[in-house]
């Protein structure tokens, strides 16, 4: 996994943040219900891999009973889903550092959204976002989906309100 | 920056991002009336003057801002400012 993440990432700011995140998550500090408002059965992320000024990088597993799987594969609601929590386990993981209670987070928009397949119900996807800008309380973000291999499910310009 | 510049970014702007059609654009034309902009798609008129024009706005002043005319003076003053 860290073979298709380090491409995207600028190698300056990977070292240090990366390594402490990646602490934090190994030493189980932190359980990604303590990032992001969502509860099971909709939680759509296991753990943040990557987080830095710009990009987050989560991963998750896709089970058969996930509620947006359908047919043996995860529906394009799943896939958008997906990139929404990443943004909001950006936001969370922020706060978290600033001690700050998670908030909930809103889909404003979305734009340019490409499925170009959708994931099997046992794979595991790595989904990562990049904060484009930031507008009022509106933080737009450019999500996208992939598989180990590096082959993209889905991508799309998201914008996130946050209820602060 | 002459006026008609930034009117001509404004106007290809609204017209390939909202899909409006050029009889709508005009300089008293409410925003959110008359070309149906919400307060969403002022987020990407916001994210448009920062690249076009390089400043940042905040939401005070898109508050005072009600016409295209009005949007134009806007970024006509803080461009020449």
């Amino acid at each position: 996994m860290l073979a298709l993440v380090i491409p995207c990432l600028n190698a300056g700011k990977r070292s240090e943040k990366f390594s402490n995140v990646l602490k934090l998550f190994m030493s189980g500090k932190f359980k990604i219900s303590e990032l992001i408002p969502q509860r099971d059965p909709i939680v759509m992320v296991d753990k943040i891999i990557h987080s830095d000024d710009n990009l987050t990088v989560t991963s998750f597993k896709i089970r058969e009973d996930n509620i947006f799987c359908s047919q043996g594969f995860l529906q394009e609601s799943g896939l958008i889903e997906n990139i929404a929590q990443t943004a909001a386990a950006r936001a969370g993981y922020i706060r978290k550092e600033k001690e700050l209670e998670t908030i909930v987070g809103y889909i404003g928009g979305i734009k340019n959204l490409r499925i170009n397949a959708l994931p099997e119900d046992d794979a595991e996807i790595v989904t990562t976002v990049k904060v484009t800008n930031t507008v009022f309380n509106v933080t737009i973000v450019k999500g996208e989906v992939r598989n180990k291999n590096g082959f993209v499910f889905a991508e799309c310009e998201m914008k996130i309100f946050l209820n602060q | 920056m002459k006026k008609e510049e930034i009117i001509t970014k404004i106007d290809d702007f609204l017209i390939d991002e909202f899909e409006l059609e050029e009889d709508q654009i005009n300089p008293d034309a409410l925003l959110k009336d008359d070309l149906d902009i919400g307060s969403l798609d002022f987020v990407d008129i916001a994210v448009i003057i920062e690249k076009e024009f390089g400043f940042k706005i905040n939401a005070e002043e898109m508050a005072n801002i009600r016409t295209l005319d009005d949007l134009y003076n806007y970024i006509f003053e803080r461009v020449n400012k």
